[in-house]
């Protein structure tokens, strides 16, 4: 029984983690049509941002402090870069979809190198705060707190991404962009900004969820985030581009699957999430909840 | 009158144009649609732009708007040159649209789409006049709008362009594809709006057109061959044969 607790738990936390991930690809491809293949470098970016805040700040504010600083400062710093690549590298290529991939394909790359040059390649612990890697028990199962932590951000962010798409005016903007975006243009709308901000709320994403991604290894290296990103790219297909709500119920499908598959059997894991993604493409091509043909 | 190089209406009249196209030209890929169109749309009157299907109708509307190209010419909204400026700077400006296909955004609410044409400073006013002018959309505010009938779905891109002070409206075949009594809804609200907003309109029924319309502009084959009142063309058969063919609709 607490063998179950605890792969479920823990499944429920790397789904959280998919899920951060993946909600960011998923609102970028919804509105904006973009496969960002940069968003892995973000999450790594996101980590490090994070690993280099704790390190300077832990003296000063402790470690839940510094924590807490990381995570505000990898969301900021990752959203700004996010904004930055949007407004110099895409923005001028909206017309030409190939160079677009090609495009954030090669931030991707040039981001980890990058990271590797300036903090070098091998692998670093991720500092954080004893309460978060303590245990508790749960049915018999002990189970550390950055999971549980991992899982409320997520769900605290899926219920903010929908009040933002539901609620608020951006959001409708980014629903209508979705479906028409030269019709939400010939409502006087600024589609530019729209996409500016949509692609920076993905990098902010990306960025927090590097932060949660580092406390649920406890470790981070310049691949950390590219690994990662296969398995969100399969969650948003799964879940339905352009539908967050999809991306989070394929997210917690993969996320169990996978850490099921990975206990009972050294092998079965990925080869689970890879099936998963092959069914979904036979059966319903358009994912579990996505309007995209 | 058949123009050969057509005047534009309302020149040496003493009244501007509000909108004034002068000898625009537009492509789509390598096909030059647009030959040197030129024409005024007069504030406070139906302008309707007529011709046989790919004569250019929604081209101009398009190219007016930004969201095709100008290639060469000259385009002035309120005394303006708009060439260049971006579609929805353009339409902040006071210009509304409804498209060919209607374009509702079918996953939305009807509520939600009308909120979402409505411009920050528009009048508070503006939903409650459109659904005085279609009382079914706020029975059916809740509904997607992808659900709605092609009539319904009409009458909320045509409040789309309405829940705004526009001063120009462009308006593209709106009784396209509705059955009779949905047009003649559609062309009672267009009706029950005519005088108080400029608008250019292209219809290829040519019964609306005669309800709506004040002035018409006659294109054939990407050029303007005929400007002048909308009752001449209704009473030109030779014109309507030679340039509206069957596809104006009695």
């Amino acid at each position: 029984m607490s063998t179950i607790v605890l792969l479920t738990l823990t499944g429920l936390a790397l789904a959280a983690m998919y899920f951060l991930l993946a909600a960011g690809l998923s609102l970028i491809f919804g509105l904006m049509d973009v496969l960002n293949f940069a968003h892995g470098a973000f999450f790594t970016w996101g980590a490090y941002v994070a690993w280099w805040t704790v390190g300077r700040a832990a003296d000063v504010l402790g470690p839940t402090g510094a924590f807490l600083l990381a995570l505000v400062a990898a969301t900021l710093a990752v959203a700004a870069l996010a904004a930055a690549v949007e407004i110099g590298l895409l923005r001028p290529l909206y017309r030409r979809p190939i160079y677009q991939v090609l495009v954030t394909l090669g931030i991707g790359l040039a981001l980890s190198q990058l990271t590797s040059v300036i903090w070098r390649p091998d692998a670093r612990p991720f500092p954080q705060p004893d309460w978060l890697v303590a245990t508790s028990t749960v049915f018999g199962a002990r189970v550390p707190n950055n999971r549980f932590l991992l899982i409320a951000a997520a769900l605290a962010v899926l219920g903010g991404l929908l009040l933002f798409l539901r609620r608020t005016r951006y959001g409708l903007i980014v629903r209508a962009g979705a479906e028409n975006r030269e019709m939400v243009q010939a409502l006087g709308i600024d589609v530019d900004r729209a996409f500016t901000l949509v692609f920076a709320l993905g990098g902010a994403l990306a960025g927090l969820g590097g932060v949660f991604g580092a406390a649920y290894f406890g470790s981070i290296n310049p691949n950390f985030g590219s690994v990662n990103l296969i398995f969100a790219f399969i969650v948003v297909v799964i879940g339905g581009l352009g539908s967050v709500t999809g991306s989070a119920l394929a997210a917690v499908v993969i996320g169990l699957a996978q850490q099921f598959g990975n206990y009972y059997t050294s092998w079965a894991g990925d080869f689970v999430v890879v099936l998963l993604l092959a069914v979904v493409l036979l059966v319903r091509p358009r994912g579990l909840l996505g309007t995209l043909q | 009158m058949i123009a050969a190089a057509p005047a534009i209406r309302g020149a040496g009249s003493g009244v501007e144009p509000l909108l004034r196209l002068t000898d625009v030209h537009a492509y789509i890929g390598e096909s030059h649609i647009l030959q040197g169109v030129s024409f005024g749309a007069l504030p406070g009157r139906v302008t309707v732009l007529l011709g046989r299907n790919g004569a250019g109708k929604t081209t101009t509307l398009r190219t007016i708007l930004g969201l095709l190209p100008a290639a060469r010419g000259a385009i002035d909204f309120a005394g303006e040159a708009v060439v260049g400026v971006r579609p929805h700077a353009l339409v902040r400006r006071g210009v509304g649209y409804v498209p060919e296909d209607r374009d509702v955004f079918g996953g939305l609410t009807v509520a939600e789409n009308l909120r979402l044409a409505q411009r920050p400073g528009a009048p508070r006013d503006g939903i409650a006049r459109v659904h005085a002018l279609f009382p079914d959309l706020e029975r059916r505010a809740g509904q997607r709008a992808g659900s709605l009938s092609g009539g319904q779905q009409q009458m909320v891109a045509i409040a789309r362009a309405l829940v705004n002070d526009n001063r120009l409206l462009l308006i593209d075949e709106p009784s396209k594809g509705l059955a009779p009594v949905v047009v003649t809804q559609m062309t009672d609200a267009l009706a029950a709006i005519k005088g108080t907003t400029t608008i250019l309109l292209v219809e290829q029924n040519l019964a609306v057109a005669r309800a709506l319309g004040d002035d018409a502009v006659v294109l054939d084959d990407g050029r303007v061959v005929f400007t002048g009142a909308m009752s001449e063309v209704a009473e030109d058969a030779a014109l309507q044969a030679r340039y509206l063919g069957a596809g104006a609709r009695a």
